[in-house]
């Protein structure tokens, strides 16, 4: 059986909208004379901010159960592990 | 006595109380969520670990790129309205939204293309430095699902043509709407840290 949240769950139109204004303010900060880190930073967030949005409303995570969002965090989880372990990668630099 | 079951099998859900088929879905992109991240990792690897890196904007058409960002931001509403549509059984309106996603998917595509060429024409290939290289490989893999999410929903409009969907029963446009919405999502960080960062 189907059980997409129906349209009084959530409205699309409301989080389309927080994508575009978060997208033009990217586009925005570029712009504005921040330093690189700064800048970075700012950018990153924004990202995560709108990817965030995504997954809560247009995949309908906001509405799912335990076993779901347990399948995403460990993804994520596993990602960050892996992520973390580059970091020695980086600290070398073995192949420059 | 014969034992009778008055559920629908079609309407059936597993032990885990989540329908098979989205479950499945979310394992798919929980190990694209990871596939992702290698490619990501990649990246980062290489751009901290070299002492100079170009300004993304002296290679890039930012501008055109925020273009198809928004592009696919409005498949993904297409998608979503598709998806609500259906789950109030408004079949014609599903086959609206689906062709506008699949629109829209393509115009992305058509955009990206059009890009790598206008590109490859002022001298920035997969060769040219080591961005170059992580720049066709990530956005090219993200545009190989892109293709894949269109020809998906190429079918599940085929099927929305045909009746295949009800009130109850759209476990595939769920399923193709929450591929799409990863592949919008995999987009918006690769438009931030490629791009603009």
């Amino acid at each position: 059986m189907s059980t997409a949240p129906t349209s009084s769950s959530f409205s699309p139109l409301k989080v389309f909208a927080w994508l575009t204004i978060l997208t033009v303010l990217e586009i925005g900060l570029t712009y504005v004379d921040l330093s690189k880190p700064t800048l970075a930073a700012g950018l990153i967030l924004s990202a995560i901010a709108k990817a965030i949005l995504v997954a809560l409303y247009f995949m309908h995570m906001k509405f799912e159960g335990k076993l779901i969002w347990g399948m995403v965090v460990a993804s994520i989880f596993v990602g960050v592990i892996f992520l973390v372990g580059l970091v020695p990668d980086i600290v070398v630099g073995y192949w420059r | 006595m014969e034992a009778t079951s008055s559920i629908d099998p079609e309407l059936e859900f597993t032990s885990t109380g989540v329908n098979s088929s989205k479950l499945g879905m979310w394992i798919f992109l929980a190990s694209e969520v990871m596939f992702f991240t290698g490619l990501i990792g990649s990246y980062i690897v290489l751009r901290l670990g070299s002492d100079t890196w170009p300004d993304p904007s002296q290679h890039l058409a930012t501008s055109v790129l925020a273009i198809n960002t928004f592009v696919l931001i409005c498949s993904s509403l297409s998608m979503v309205l598709g998806l609500q549509a259906i789950s109030q059984g408004d079949q014609k309106k599903l086959t609206k939204y689906l062709l506008i996603t699949i629109l829209l998917g393509t115009t992305f595509l058509v955009i990206k293309v059009a890009d790598y060429v206008h590109m490859i024409h002022n001298n920035f290939t997969i060769t040219s430095s080591l961005f170059g290289s992580c720049y066709y490989f990530l956005t090219g893999f993200h545009g190989l699902h892109v293709a894949g999410g269109i020809v998906t929903l190429v079918v599940v409009l085929i099927m929305a043509k045909k009746g295949r969907f009800s009130k109850s029963h759209y476990d595939m446009v769920e399923c193709t709407g929450l591929y799409w919405h990863f592949v919008d999502l995999v987009w918006i960080i690769l438009f931030a840290i490629l791009c603009l960062v």
